[in-house]
């Protein structure tokens, strides 16, 4: 199943990044030369990857955990295509907003024939990152004509992919009821959540944050010597690709990179540092020059005056403590109830906590600092955002129970 | 006699008591949590449901859009003269529903649009759509070079 793992994180890097060079080189309408390239791009790509990364696709007989998560991942699949057909159309704003018109742009200009515009100064947010609209413009170019169950498509492969991660690390753990909980929640509760609301644009940001998690401890739990290269490549690509989901993958990288650094001892790899700074580094550049180029840099400033108001405003706190309580939907006070487990009941690795309390943190610091109308905020962003920390958390817990039931 | 030394045990951990608090808490509710399990499907339904008030709105709205772009396409910009309510279509709560210029914006990608609520006029763009919902539609309906698509009247410029 590593093999699945590797293969899936490769190409979906894959799709915006040639995506983007077709877009930026070849003549604009010319359909079959797109055609053409794409399927010789990720032919060769393939090619090329498979030989050097020798990948084992093998996959070997399930425990039991894995079966459930299998049942359960189907159910979940059932979740998503119950949504979409209550809303044909799919997505709500936060996917219109951000991905769907940004790719059907993409798509229209070049097949009409007229120049690539990175960036349309009408979009309602200019500067979000376009990693998933180039991806959902390559399929939709190839297709020849806007098809409307691409982001559907999509939506539905990223979940596949979550599906991957944590079908791998299953293979190790344990029978519990802990992970019975877990599992239940990320293939039942998480994909009604993130398919019920507009959360379906950040389901793919803490998917790819997940990954992050999973190789930062995959990479630590092994010896210098024996650690294998293609983690640590994986380990670089996810953060990149993390930057240029949404906004918020600059707090996410910011985060696990803190982690990483400050936590664990993969900041004396020199292998690693090898790979991972150069691709970091060009990550954040790229990110840079496109919000330069962008006419609106951040969704909201906010005055160190404003802050310091707002920071001991205690109503502010008020708002969001009402809508943690008495705002749940199918959350269930899962996040508090697996914190506390692992907080209280795991003694090894527990450090690993950190990041989805640091996720929750910085969040509910945004939450109280925003200067746009508290309360509005809170019930539209609240809970997608409750959403990436809880996705993390939940592999958080899974890897502690591993680590404290081994 | 095993079981409750086991259970007074369980409480001598500060983490422990937080933990049983917690637990405490979670059962106290559990009647509302049961209410929205069933794995969300009656959760997800009953949102749907608050369409009722105005069944199929939204997807009218947006299939006779697409219907309009399908008329005449456009080159670089379409205004819409509406008057439906700001909130309208965030009445929704979980779905948080689109609003008119993203819906409007995505269907006749790439063109700028701009949403009007004001009366009818005079302004240079490739297409020029009146919705039902706007004051002057009656009066639009029986203007020249106009068609109507339902809920829909769409000039050609």
């Amino acid at each position: 199943m590593y093999g699945f793992l590797n293969f899936f994180t490769f190409n979906l890097i894959l799709f915006p990044v040639l995506s983007l060079l077709l877009l930026l080189l070849i003549p604009p309408g010319n359909l079959l030369l797109f055609r053409l390239l794409s399927f010789i791009g990720l032919v060769t790509w393939n090619i090329l990857f498979l030989k050097k990364f020798k990948l084992d696709f093998k996959i070997n007989k399930p425990n039991s955990m894995q079966i459930l998560s299998v049942i359960a991942f189907f159910a979940g699949l059932y979740a998503i295509f119950f949504r979409f057909s209550l809303q044909p159309e799919g997505g709500s704003w936060d996917a219109f907003g951000m991905w769907n018109v940004k790719s059907r742009d993409y798509m229209e200009t070049f097949l009409n024939g007229e120049r690539f515009k990175l960036i349309f100064s009408d979009w309602v947010n200019p500067s979000y990152p376009i990693f998933i609209p180039l991806s959902i413009t390559f399929f939709q170019i190839n297709m020849g004509e806007w098809n409307y169950y691409i982001p559907m498509m999509y939506h539905t492969m990223i979940y596949l992919f979550h599906f991957i991660i944590i079908f791998n690390f299953l293979k190790d753990i344990k029978k519990g009821i802990l992970p019975v909980y877990l599992i239940l929640n990320i293939f039942l509760i998480l994909p009604i959540i993130t398919s019920a609301s507009n959360q379906i644009a950040d389901f793919p940001i803490s998917t790819f944050i997940c990954l992050v998690v999973y190789f930062i401890h995959k990479l630590e739990s092994t010896s210098l010597d024996n650690r294998d290269s293609r983690d640590i490549i994986m380990l670089s690509i996810a953060l990149f690709a993390v930057l240029h989901i949404k906004e918020e993958g600059m707090i996410l990288a910011g985060i696990s990179l803190g982690f990483l650094f400050i936590f664990t001892n993969l900041r004396s790899d020199k292998n690693l540092l090898k790979i991972l700074i150069p691709t970091l580094f060009l990550g954040i550049i790229l990110l840079v020059v496109y919000k330069k180029i962008s006419p609106v840099t951040l969704q909201f400033t906010v005055t160190p005056k404003e802050i310091w108001e707002h920071i001991f405003d205690w109503k502010r706190y008020t708002v969001l403590m009402k809508y943690y309580l008495y705002h749940q939907q199918l959350i269930l006070y899962s996040d508090i109830i697996v914190l506390s487990l692992c907080l209280f009941f795991m003694r090894a690795k527990r450090k690993y906590i950190l990041i989805p309390i640091s996720i929750s943190l910085v969040y509910f610091g945004i939450l109280i600092i925003t200067t746009f109308n508290q309360e509005w905020q809170v019930i539209t962003a609240s809970g997608r955002l409750q959403t990436q920390a809880l996705q993390v958390l939940y592999l958080v817990a899974l890897i502690l129970y591993e680590e404290n039931n081994p | 006699m095993k079981f409750l030394l086991k259970f007074t045990t369980i409480f001598q951990n500060t983490g422990a008591t937080a933990f049983w608090i917690v637990a405490l808490f979670c059962i106290l509710y559990s009647h509302k949590i049961y209410k929205k399990l069933v794995f969300g499907f009656d959760f997800i339904n009953s949102e749907y449901k608050l369409k009722e008030k105005d069944p199929g709105f939204e997807v009218n709205y947006y299939r006779e859009l697409k219907i309009a772009r399908a008329y005449k396409n456009c080159n670089s910009s379409v205004t819409l003269y509406s008057n439906i309510p700001n909130d309208y279509f965030k009445v929704y709560g979980v779905f948080d529903m689109l609003d008119e210029r993203v819906i409007t914006r995505y269907i006749f990608s790439p063109c700028s649009v701009r949403v009007r609520k004001e009366e009818l006029q005079e302004i240079e763009s490739d297409l020029t759509l009146i919705h039902i919902s706007h004051p002057d539609f009656k009066k639009a309906k029986t203007m020249q070079n106009s068609f109507v698509t339902g809920d829909f009247i769409i000039f050609k410029n």
